[in-house]
């Protein structure tokens, strides 16, 4: 899969706690958004709430205890400005994947968000340029991106 | 022109190197970029062919040959999509380690 971004953080707090400030809906709500309504259980289809971008239906898919979180949405904010409501699994969809691991300084969070390829060009439109780069920057950009890891 | 399409085009070894030895300023031809690329000409063409409906190259006929010109305008929207997307997540990343860090 290369149409995925990836990005992570390394949290001074024990991995137990970090996995519960992602995988509980009342934890969850009081960083990512403000609020949400439903459960976390695998198959569920709660609603967050991310106020200016909207309200959004996630499509739990897996919850390992400390190890792994993952779900699906038509993917949020920056291309559905007004939220999406509908079944996730029903349309174009993005993954959203978090990883779990233990290191010295506490825990590593890594989030891979993946199927972009997949969404009709409505929800991945952008049209703004960066004005930083030339050709040479944006290929070594986009080979961090595109390339095989 | 869709960012399916275009992420699809990019999602080749083979087409990132080709894109790579190309320049918006300097066209090259087929031959040239067959020189060294490591696979047939034919190959080449087919690849250039994928990028070219992607809008990532544009093709000029001059005579029998066809000038090849990257076109990173095309390329500056899917990575400017990822760009948003990374940052977006970057900063959800710094609020759950300051909501973890500073409840305890």
């Amino acid at each position: 899969m290369n149409d995925k971004i990836e990005v992570s953080i390394v949290i001074n707090a024990p991995v137990a706690r970090v996995f519960a400030a992602v995988s509980e809906p009342s934890e969850f709500g009081q960083w990512f958004a403000k609020g949400v309504d439903g459960t976390f259980e695998v198959g569920e289809q709660p609603v967050i709430d991310e106020g200016d971008y909207g309200k959004f239906r996630l499509a739990i898919v897996a919850s390992e205890s400390n190890r792994y979180f993952a779900y699906r949405w038509v993917s949020g904010g920056a291309f559905v400005p007004n939220g999406f409501l509908g079944d996730p699994l029903g349309h174009p969809n993005t993954l959203v994947e978090f990883f779990f691991e233990e290191v010295p300084e506490g825990t590593r969070v890594r989030v891979v968000e993946s199927g972009f390829a997949s969404l009709p060009e409505a929800y991945a439109k952008a049209n703004y340029r960066d004005n930083v780069g030339g050709w040479g920057y944006q290929m070594a950009q986009l080979k961090l991106f595109v390339e095989p890891k | 022109m869709s960012n399916a399409q275009l992420f699809s085009a990019l999602g080749d070894v083979n087409r990132l190197d080709l894109l790579s030895r190309l320049s918006p300023d300097t066209p090259r031809t087929l031959s040239q970029l067959a020189s060294g690329a490591g696979i047939s000409r034919q190959g080449v063409r087919k690849h250039v062919q994928v990028l070219a409906d992607a809008n990532l190259v544009r093709l000029e006929p001059k005579g029998r040959e066809v000038l090849i010109r990257a076109n990173p305008e095309r390329l500056d929207e899917g990575i400017e999509m990822l760009h948003a997307l990374t940052r977006r997540w970057q900063v959800k990343l710094e609020a759950l380690k300051s909501f973890v860090e500073e409840k305890g």
